[in-house]
């Protein structure tokens, strides 16, 4: 499998491969998108130089297109953002060649809000110190995130061809150290094309996936708990997938976090200490797994 | 007690116009630093003047690194001599602002060994980044406190500003030199008695003797600098009518008096020529008390023919000999030192003026930091020559004779000369509002308490931009942060904050989230700066509570530089 970190707009991941239009809906995971300007357009062409996985060598081009659309609405009240993105991933070969990537065109775009208020700047106490005083916030019920995404995918031979439509959401609030940081997603995949299901006489059925993922930081005096919970499930995968496992799932991972910050050297930092269980099923993998890990934290300073 | 007579505090910031830009390149490349190297520094300066930003080490080596990584001529440099090692690799690779501070710097260090192989000291990133550590610094106090921390606690510096003034400079130019004004100001108060302020002065601003005028009466400013190269004539008649207010209220004056250093044109560069102030230096204007900042040159000192007849040199030491206040200064003499036959020159021909009566109180120690930092540490400067010279004859030059020239008495029990006076006033004035306890000689001179109650520089209350920063933070701190107060927690890192938890699957969120907040609440009170609209801003604000690097003195800083904040809440 390729992986392809989009130039701008789409900041996820995005996994293609023979299976493309099987496995891909869970992992795609846009984020609220980030700009460097307030509307950017971004482009490339290449040619290539191909070793397909067979072996065979050819010529080819590659174009890439990328546009970004951001804004912000910085009010006092409820302030926002929203992004648009678009991005195009065209490869053409000479001759037929076995590539995992071959041509994608998506768009996605998602809105965020701040659930909180700012208090007007001449409240703030004259005393940096005082208890008593009105912070920035008047209240803060962290951020609400929604976003739709839309994809097309075919393979360089296009022999393998599908549509995607997905929709997320997102909420977290880092003032409240309980509540659960959410992203749900929903993903909905209808293959338009596909030699690989044809041979093994599977229709083009559509399927649907969704993904429920929570995760909660709990600080308590030197320790922090980490806690990452999901479940997926999905609907109207051919029979042989379900059998494998691939059409539900629950994941827990559960992390004890030792906060030291002590320096090791002129450049080095140890950071903590953390021991974690990690028990169920990932969207990306059809069995159950569990294991515990003790690991020790170094960064640079 | 010691003085650098010739030190420069400026951050790059308050300096940095298209006009600086050009000439502090133009600089580079005179000084024969290679030309991949002053375009990813033009580069630098250029992001800088648009959107000027607070980075600290780390973020400096990559910008600098990544400006090295788009121009061709670097590439082929590496190929050339580093194309084999991995290093190559990690230069080349991209996603540099990612790597930490000491890869960065094992691959800066590799790049200026090569160069300072070839092409000797001074011309190498490695001697660039660290002047640029100096010129980056948030504020003009910490620039200071670099330079103070390697001297003794009584010794003291001139702090020459510096006025790149172009006729047609933008209004954020003009405030970019305000802020050089009260920044140099606000060094004076936090470090009293040992950052001796000189206003910059430049006659094409309009309001140039205005500014002055209030910076010696007002402000504890105790001389002026002047830089002719940068496109004026001594004998410009408003440049007369400064002279005459500096004789009547006993000013000091130094000028940029060499073949270096900054120039608006090449033939600008005569504009320092001393022969322009024997016509000046007439009548009453003899009296004057104006330094010769250079020497001419290191070469006056250094070679053979370096005082004869129609060198800068020798004009120089006639006008110290004829004039009673006509003083010289050492700084930035380098050169000399790649010679033994001319450091041999320089040292003998110094002892032998010290031994002159006329001369030996008339020549002054200066450093020229921290633009010295291009060739070597301040410290370097200093030790260099305390080892080429006997205790006697450096004790002349770096206390004896500054004292004299910045108005101490030349006998114990006389009175302090009015520039001083003027000086040790608005110290007393201030005396429960400084920011450090005060140098001996201060203290002695007002003999009364002073109160060190100061908030550090740029973490002041008072100043909108830390207000905002604060009371934002302050909702995300532990009560055990909080209970530490406004000045412990000027140091307090985004990544100690309740926020920080970058595992959480909405961390980009949350990030955005802070930001958003953040600008709102600094958007109720100011409009945005210096080319940053609602995107840009999102976009660093967002970028550093991602990274959570840097502290809130920091956050501080780049909010600062993104809202045109007025300085002081009303």
């Amino acid at each position: 499998m390729t992986r392809v970190r989009r130039p701008g707009g789409l900041a996820g991941v995005l996994w293609v491969g023979l299976g493309l239009a099987l496995a891909t809906a869970a992992a795609v995971a846009p984020v609220a998108g980030q700009c460097a300007a307030s509307s950017e357009l971004w482009w490339s062409a290449a040619p290539l130089f191909v070793n397909d996985t067979d072996g065979r060598r050819g010529l080819g081009g590659e174009a890439l297109l990328s546009g970004c659309r951001m804004g912000h609405d910085l009010s006092t009240d409820f302030p926002r953002s929203y992004y648009l993105t678009g991005d195009a991933d065209l490869m053409v070969f000479s001759s037929s060649l076995t590539v995992p990537q071959a041509l994608t065109i998506s768009g996605a775009f998602g809105w965020s809000v701040s659930l909180a208020k700012v208090n007007p700047v001449d409240t703030l106490s004259n005393d940096p110190d005082a208890d008593t005083s009105a912070g920035a916030r008047a209240f803060d019920y962290g951020f609400l995130g929604v976003g739709g995404y839309g994809r097309f995918e075919s393979s360089a031979d296009r022999k393998e061809r599908a549509v995607l439509f997905g929709a997320e959401f997102r909420y977290a609030n880092p003032m409240w150290p309980f509540a659960p940081s959410l992203v749900a997603t929903w993903d909905w995949v209808k293959p338009t094309s596909s030699r690989a299901r044809a041979a093994s006489d599977l229709g083009l059925d559509s399927y649907d996936r969704w993904t429920v993922r929570g995760y909660w930081l709990i600080p308590v005096r030197s320790v922090t708990v980490e806690v990452d919970a999901a479940a997926f499930g999905a609907r109207g995968l051919p029979s042989v997938l379900d059998a494998q496992g691939w059409d539900s799932g629950e994941y827990v991972r559960a992390t004890l976090v030792w906060q030291l910050r002590q320096g090791l050297s002129r450049h080095f930092v140890l950071n903590g200490v953390t021991v974690a269980y990690a028990d169920g099923q990932l969207p990306t993998a059809p069995a159950n797994r569990h294991a515990v890990t003790v690991g020790v934290e170094v960064g640079s300073r | 007690m010691r003085i650098n007579v010739h030190a420069h505090v400026f951050t790059l910031r308050t300096i940095l116009s298209r006009e600086a830009v050009r000439v502090i390149t133009q600089r580079l490349r005179d000084r024969g630093v290679r030309g991949f190297l002053v375009d990813a520094v033009e580069f630098m300066l250029d992001d800088f003047l648009e959107k000027p930003q607070h980075l600290d080490e780390r973020e400096l080596l990559a910008r600098l690194l990544t400006k090295l990584t788009g121009i061709g001529s670097f590439s082929d440099f590496l190929e050339e001599n580093l194309g084999r090692l991995p290093l190559a690799v990690v230069i080349r690779g991209g996603g540099l602002d990612g790597l930490p501070a000491d890869v960065l710097q094992t691959a800066l260090d590799n790049i200026s060994s090569v160069i300072a192989e070839k092409d000797g000291v001074g011309k190498s990133p490695f001697d660039i980044v660290q002047a640029l550590r100096y010129a980056m610094k948030s504020t003009i106090t910490e620039v200071a406190d670099q330079l103070l921390d390697t001297m003794d606690h009584d010794d003291a510096l001139v702090a020459l500003m510096m006025d790149i003034h172009a006729p047609d400079e933008p209004e954020r130019d003009q405030e970019n030199f305000r802020l050089q004004v009260s920044g140099t100001q606000e060094a004076a108060l936090q470090r009293p008695g040992r950052v001796l302020p000189f206003f910059g002065l430049h006659p094409g601003r309009s309001d140039h003797f205005d500014l002055m005028k209030e910076a010696v009466e007002e402000r504890g400013f105790l001389g002026v600098k002047l830089y002719p190269s940068l496109g004026y004539e001594v004998d410009d008649p408003a440049l007369l009518k400064v002279y005459e207010y500096c004789l009547e209220k006993d000013v000091p004056v130094l000028l940029h008096c060499g073949h270096g250093g900054f120039y608006r044109r090449q033939e600008f560069i005569d504009y320092c020529n001393p022969d322009h102030w024997i016509p000046v230096l007439q009548g009453d204007l003899s009296e004057l008390r104006v330094c010769f900042a250079h020497f001419g040159g290191w070469q006056s000192l250094g070679r053979p023919d370096g005082l004869d007849p129609g060198t800068w040199g020798c004009t120089i030491l006639d006008l110290m000999r004829d004039k009673p206040n006509v003083f010289t200064d050492l700084a930035y003499h380098t050169d000399q030192m790649r010679d033994a036959a001319d450091e041999q020159h320089y040292f003998t021909k110094l002892a032998e003026l010290l031994r002159d009566a006329r001369l030996q109180k008339r020549i002054l120690f200066g450093t020229d930091s921290w633009l010295l930092r291009l060739d070597m540490a301040d410290v370097v400067y200093w030790r260099y020559f305390q080892h080429h010279m006997t205790a006697g004859d450096f004790d002349t030059i770096a206390g004896r004779a500054p004292r004299l020239f910045v108005g101490f008495p030349e006998a114990a029990g006389q009175p302090l000369r009015a520039n001083l006076q003027r000086y040790v006033d608005y110290m007393t004035a201030h005396r429960e509002e400084v920011g450090a306890e005060p140098a001996a000689w201060l203290a002695e001179a007002v003999d009364l308490d002073f109160v060190a109650s100061r908030s550090a520089a740029q973490w002041n209350y008072d100043t909108h931009a830390v207000r905002c920063t604060y009371q934002f933070a302050k909702d995300l701190m532990s009560n055990a942060q909080k209970a530490k107060g406004f000045k412990v927690n000027r140091a307090l890192q985004l990544r100690d904050l309740s926020y920080w938890r970058p595992r959480d699957p909405n961390f980009d969120g949350i990030c955005q989230h802070n930001a958003r907040l953040l600008l709102a609440f600094c958007r109720q009170i100011a409009d945005y700066a210096r080319g940053y609209d609602e995107v840009g801003a999102m976009s660093v604000c967002t970028d550093v509570f991602r990274r959570g690097e840097k502290a809130l003195v920091d956050l501080a800083a780049v909010l600062d530089s993104i809202f045109a904040f007025t300085r002081r809440m009303s």
